[in-house]
């Protein structure tokens, strides 16, 4: 066996110093393996990869008759859905990718074990943020071939890779809500308080159900509804934006340093 | 539009500011020159005062009246004056008021909340008081009192202790005695020796480290050094205070008094712990990665890690390569933790408890590892609970217990720092008389069989056989590392 493996660092007394490579290859490598274990857990990556393209099918697809084409909000009904599922999508990988790792690794003391060792300090929240984005890039992409293939929607590939992009970079906002969870429950309850978060906002962000009149007016109290309306506004899908995107944009980025911040002081270093 | 001539002073203020932030040395220039620079702000104030008038008016000196040279000369002197008062008093501050005092550290401390909190209160006071019929003389006082108790109490009730304070002064401070409770100045000087004769500095240093949780205290004052190349042991009960020690030196906990050094830096920076590796007790990997994976993704965080096969072959966990980390049992947890924690190449390894659960044949690849990185070089600190690992490993052990550093030394320092023997015989003599001798920490006697722990057995022996000619079975016995630890624990308790 090769023993002098150790010597030739132990001799030189120059400081270590992670060059900027070797960081990025830091950065990488986590986000790699967060996705990996990610997508090694059947109880993570079944249903948020598979649920919003399966739900999109039913009610998006197969429900679509000709006489809901007709309904008060119209044709345009079919890129209404598209849009809104594809926000389920992006909601359950941000808030669920958000508080399932984090909890869990605050439980196991893997987090602690991290911070002890030299992780470049971002690297584990990052990746995991990275990993969420990733997974809804995968659903979303699935919804996407659903779409294409039943020929319901009538946008252009252009719309459709906009509003694919956006909620990708939506994802943040949930993520960090998630992360905010997280970082408070315990690993066995997050998957919980993430459920108490992401049904009421799913379904009271007027997504892809008729709201009750006084109901609508409070949409605009839920991220997911403004995700939905960068999306569409920005994708110029003008009879269902209801909202200045770039406003929109304003209150999620104000959503994601609020929660972000939160989770950031609880997960402080104690000291 | 904010106005050019503010913005521009502002902006060399803080440019000017920006640069100097980090030239500590001209505050010494500032000390020695304190008289001449508040001179030149008070020659400089006069000029000004001069020009303008103590009570200036302002329409007219911006109308014709004055000469054109004014305005200029007055700006150029307004300016200086402003930055050499700033020189001088920083200068005077420095000369006057830099000696370690716990009034001034705290108001020292303080005085970032009562820079930000002072408005609100003075302009409420100001209100209230507005009509108030008083001398301002009287008033002045009046609202400066009522605002410095506000705020000093504030600041100790609400801001001192809490994450408020940790912004402002960078660390909470610990609620107790109350008043002006103030930790203690480290002690600037490291005043250990090296057991190895080196002269090289420590790897990592506790110097009089005091570490409280509420009111526990997990360490009190607590000097411990870790030499270059050496495996310090460092044993103890539960609650010892082990894993705090071993905390503070990972830079997860910051010392309420006292200095913690790795490298002779601070371990709070992610940049200084780049050179240790660590295994830690209670800690799960994660669940889904391999064995194979859990080393690359270790092996990422250091600058210049060994190559995944080779930590595989080091350690000798080729079978477990390609296990999923949730299917292995305790003892092979432990070796992929082993494998991980020596990834990046440590200078200093940290290992706690690391042959918890493993088998025998496993144990003794672990050691041998280890020895062979301690002859590479690498300095190891190990707590264990298996005391015959610390004899067999350690070049040094320390003993803590209840928060404090009992013993330390080569295993046989310690063993012999206590140099009691337990003695047994069977004997008529009565315990009570035996207690008095000396060199007798204690006697109990069961049935005929007396035991008894003496530090200086010989004469004990002596005394014991001149008593009693009847004496029988006497047996002596070195005390083990065990006994050892044992005793030294209970003494501190």
């Amino acid at each position: 066996m090769n023993t002098s493996v150790y010597v030739d660092s132990l001799n030189g007394s120059a400081p270590a110093h992670m060059s900027f490579t070797r960081l990025l290859h830091a950065y990488y490598t986590e986000t790699k393996f967060e996705t990996l274990m990610a997508l090694r857990t059947p109880a993570f990556a079944i249903p948020f990869l598979l649920l919003p393209p399966l739900i999109y099918l039913m009610f998006g697809v197969i429900m679509m008759t000709p006489e809901s084409l007709e309904g008060d909000l119209g044709p345009g009904i079919v890129n209404c859905l598209f849009s809104g599922f594809s926000v389920m999508a992006c909601m359950m990988a941000g808030i669920f990718g958000g508080c399932i790792g984090v909890s869990m690794e605050r439980e196991n003391g893997l987090l602690k074990l991290k911070r002890a060792l030299p992780m470049p300090p971002a690297a584990n929240l990052v990746a995991k943020m990275a990993m969420s984005m990733i997974v809804t890039v995968l659903a979303i992409g699935l919804i996407v071939l659903v779409a294409l293939l039943a020929d319901t929607i009538t946008l252009s590939i252009a719309q459709v890779m906009t509003i694919w992009a956006t909620l990708a970079i939506c994802t943040i906002p949930m993520f960090s809500i998630g992360y905010c969870i997280g970082a408070f429950a315990s690993a066995s309850a997050s998957p919980a308080w993430g459920n108490l978060v992401f049904l009421p906002m799913m379904w009271l962000s007027g997504l892809f159900i008729p709201l009750p009149a006084f109901l609508e007016s409070w949409t605009v109290i839920w991220p997911a509804f403004h995700a939905n309306q960068v999306a569409l506004g920005l994708a110029g899908i003008e009879e269902f934006s209801f909202f200045p995107p770039l406003m929109s944009a304003g209150i999620l980025l104000g959503v994601t340093l609020l929660f972000g911040g939160i989770a950031a002081h609880r997960l402080a270093r104690k000291g | 539009m904010p106005q050019m001539p503010a913005m521009i002073a502002y902006g060399t203020a803080f440019t000017v500011g920006w640069l100097l932030h980090r030239q500590a040395h001209l505050l010494t220039e500032w000390k020695k020159r304190w008289q001449l620079n508040l001179a030149v702000a008070v020659a400089l104030t006069a000029v000004c005062l001069q020009l303008v008038g103590l009570a200036p008016v302002i329409e007219p000196y911006f109308g014709a009246a004055v000469p054109v040279w004014h305005k200029p000369v007055y700006t150029a002197a307004y300016t200086m004056a402003i930055w050499f008062w700033t020189f001088g008093l920083i200068g005077a501050a420095l000369r006057f008021f830099s000696k370690a005092s716990d009034l001034q550290r705290y108001l020292a401390d303080s005085s970032y909340w009562l820079y930000l909190a002072h408005l609100p209160v003075v302009f409420l006071l100001q209100v209230l008081l507005m009509n108030v019929n008083l001398h301002w003389s009287l008033k002045f006082p009046l609202i400066l009192l009522v605002t410095m108790t506000v705020l000093l109490l504030s600041y100790h009730y609400m801001v001192r202790s809490t994450f408020i304070g940790k912004a402002l002064n960078g660390r909470k401070f610990p609620r107790r005695r109350a008043g002006m409770a103030m930790p203690a100045m480290p002690d600037p000087a490291p005043t250990t020796t090296p057991p190895n004769g080196g002269g090289k500095k420590p790897v990592a240093a506790l110097q009089n480290v005091t570490h409280r949780y509420g009111s526990t205290t997990a360490l009190n004052a607590v000097s411990l050094t870790v030499e270059p190349g050496e495996l310090l042991a460092v044993l103890g009960p539960n609650g010892a205070g082990k894993s705090t020690a071993i905390s503070l030196w990972l830079g997860m906990l910051e010392p309420d008094e006292g200095n913690v050094e790795l490298m002779g830096k601070s371990p709070l920076e992610v940049e200084n712990r780049l050179e240790i590796g660590v295994m830690m007790q209670e800690v799960s990997l994660a669940p889904e990665l391999r064995a194979r994976e859990q080393i690359e993704l270790t092996a990422s965080y250091y600058p210049n890690p060994l190559a995944v096969n080779e930590v595989i072959s080091l350690t000798q966990i080729k079978a477990l390569a390609n296990k999923r980390y949730s299917t292995m049992s305790t003892g092979q947890k432990r070796q992929v933790q082993f494998a991980t924690a020596i990834c990046g190449r440590p200078k200093l390894l940290f290992l706690d408890e690391p042959t918890v659960g493993l088998d025998i044949k496993s144990r003794e690849m672990m050691w041998q590892t280890i020895r062979r990185l301690l002859g590479q070089g690498c300095s190891i600190v190990l707590t264990t609970h298996y005391l015959e690992e610390a004899e067999a490993l350690a070049d040094r052990v320390a003993v803590l217990a209840k928060g404090q550093l009992i013993a330390l030394g080569s295993v046989d320092e310690v063993r012999s720092i206590v140099t009691r023997r337990q003695i047994k015989c069977n004997s008529s003599i009565e315990v009570d008389q035996i207690k008095q001798w000396s060199g007798v920490i204690s006697a109990t006697r069961e049935e005929n069989v007396i035991r008894i722990s003496a530090t200086e057995a010989e004469t004990v022996v002596r005394r014991l056989l001149d008593t009693d000619q009847q004496l029988s079975n006497l047996e002596i016995k070195v005390a083990s590392l065990a006994d050892a630890f044992t005793s030294l624990t209970e003494e501190a308790a």
